[in-house]
């Protein structure tokens, strides 16, 4: 069954207070035929019922059908006033007067009925709206989610090409990296070994300058000793004189050569050192340009990865937020299910009170009949008795309002929400339409 | 939460809804038709962290099982959460011993916020 299938009409509920108004109103007219009332009764019990069990779309009909069985039944059994068959026992001397009292009471009991069964109704109409309401909103967050989580799966795959991409530059730099590293390491060998035989041919070169100084040492020795010699060798050795103060002389010099040479070799060391240390720094520079370019590639990832943590970050409380969105709907709309609950009692309520007024009327058929006394109680007390019932405050609601529509027996009126029992109220005389105290109430 | 919460209602619809609402929120549910069989229940060692219970049940009703019930649990909240509407009512139910009175239809989200007041860290 469809939920909806359970509503009734305004057209179902249009015969529903046709066939119960034409019922009442007939009898109220002709004062008799009992038996129809008590028989359409019956089968308004029997709706109900049906309406507690099932709650289906034919319980209307059924209660406008048991209107008009009321009818028809009452003119079946129709008999003119005061011409019992014969050979039936007499009529009980009140018999009249109870059955015509209560007969212009009957359309107050079928107004309070039809008051209650506007209550069920109406409770079953709103809840059910707010249930629609909330499924909608529920299916309405629904496709939200679903549209974050498809452009979370769009975005994440943007990232990911993104993230790829950048992946291939890194491998890309860290091979060049590591060629590079291979190359540098190689040259730094070579020119080491470069360094090392330069190096060599230098220190090579410092003895030769000291064997310099040397031969000068000793040629200016020899050139002293040969100007020894002349100067003993008088006249005749004059002119060797002269040539061992030039080989002295020459010797001078080139022990000044030999200096000049030493302080050469050392500036030449010197020079090859600095050169090795710069070309050393120069492909150092290289490999931090290349350290530099990847540490950018990484940073790049790192901004990517810092974009994409605050983006799950939201998506969550996104998510989290939707879901706690359709949770509570959920929760309300399982709140809204205790209506099934309430049109229960409701029903329950009419039904006992439809097996009330059933009874009643098969007393007075039996009054008529001269085969009983009247009943225990008028149909005014009846209803009144009703209202024991009652545990809602809207069936006290209904209940005042029917008798204000159309009552001509006695109206319980209204009493202020705050208004206290009054001295000498009795329970079973209680106010109907009292509003007792807060919906929710933590003492 | 990890809390039992014992509901009694003789309404078959008004457990289902009860207690999805509780389990979805978090909350253990045990549930009794009547006051009498809550009334065993409880004398059978169950220590619930709550009890809401229906006001007109057969057996023993939700006035009953209030009193009943306080004299075995001294400070478990109890709410009544019926469709009854007179003081007379409420305020034996209040002598009794009963923490609150809700009158249905009260809404999930609304008897969430009342069990968040009434149980204690919950």
């Amino acid at each position: 069954m469809e939920p909806h299938d359970s509503l009734p009409t305004d057209a179902s509920r249009g015969a529903l207070s046709r066939g119960v108004g034409a019922a009442a109103h007939w009898l109220s007219s002709h004062r008799v035929a009992l038996l129809g009332a008590g028989a359409g009764v019956a089968l308004m019990a029997f709706a109900v019922q049906g309406t507690a069990a099932c709650s289906s779309a034919g319980v209307p009909l059924a209660w406008a059908a048991a209107g008009a069985f009321a009818g028809w039944h009452a003119r079946r059994w129709q008999r003119p006033r005061g011409s019992a068959p014969a050979g039936s026992p007499p009529h009980h001397p009140d018999a009249n007067a109870v059955v015509a009292q209560d007969i212009s009471t009957l359309q107050q009991a079928f107004s309070v009925l039809g008051q209650q069964v506007n209550a069920t109704i109406q409770t079953s109409e709103t809840a059910v709206l707010a249930m629609c309401g909330r499924l909608d909103r529920v299916h309405s967050c629904t496709v939200d989610l679903r549209q974050r989580v498809v452009d979370a799966v769009a975005h994440s795959e943007q990232l990911s090409a993104s993230s790829l991409e950048q992946s291939t530059a890194h491998a890309a730099a860290v091979a060049d990296l590591a060629t590079h590293q291979q190359v540098f390491e190689k040259t730094r060998l070579e020119f080491l070994q470069r360094v090392r035989n330069s190096a060599d041919q230098v220190r090579h070169l410092a003895p030769l300058a000291e064997l310099i100084s040397d031969i000068a040492r000793q040629t200016n020795m020899l050139a002293i000793n040969a100007a020894i010699e002349a100067a003993r060798a008088g006249n005749e050795g004059s002119g060797f004189k002269v040539v061992a103060g030039e080989v002295r002389r020459l010797s001078t010099q080139t022990a000044d050569a030999a200096h000049q040479v030493t302080h050469g070799i050392q500036q030449a060391a010197l020079a090859i050192e600095r050169e090795a240390a710069q070309l050393e720094a120069e492909v150092g520079d290289s490999s931090a340009a290349q350290l530099g370019e990847i540490s950018r590639h990484i940073q790049t990832m790192s901004q990517t990865l810092a974009e994409v943590v605050p983006y799950l970050g939201q998506l969550s409380e996104q998510m989290d937020r939707g879901i706690a969105d359709v949770t509570s709907d959920i929760v309300d709309t399982l709140g809204d299910m205790q209506f099934q609950d309430i049109n229960r009692q409701l029903l329950e309520q009419i039904n006992h009170a439809l097996g009330s007024l059933s009874t009643h009327f098969a007393q007075l058929y039996q009054l008529i009949d001269g085969q009983a006394p009247p009943p225990p109680m008028m149909l005014e007390e009846l209803l009144q008795r009703w209202t024991k019932d009652y545990v809602m405050q809207s069936q006290r609601v209904a209940h005042v309002l029917a008798l204000g529509s159309g009552q001509r027996g006695t109206v319980v009126p209204l009493r202020p929400a705050a208004a206290a029992p009054q001295e000498g109220d009795e329970e079973d005389e209680a106010p109907l339409a009292v509003v007792n105290g807060p919906r929710i109430e933590l003492f | 939460m990890n809390k039992t919460i014992l509901l009694v209602d003789d309404s078959a619809t008004m457990l289902m809804s009860l207690s999805k609402t509780l389990s979805i929120s978090g909350l253990t549910v045990e549930t009794a038709n009547d006051g009498s069989a809550a009334l065993e229940k409880i004398k059978g060692g169950l220590k619930p962290a709550l009890i809401i219970t229906d006001i007109n049940m057969p057996k023993l009703d939700g006035l009953g099982l209030i009193q009943e019930a306080r004299k075995l649990l001294r400070f478990t909240p109890i709410l009544a959460l019926t469709t009854e509407s007179q003081q007379g009512k409420r305020d034996e139910a209040k002598r009794h011993g009963a923490t609150g009175w809700l009158v249905k239809p009260v809404g999930g989200n609304e008897l969430l916020q009342v069990i968040r007041q009434v149980i204690p860290g919950l």
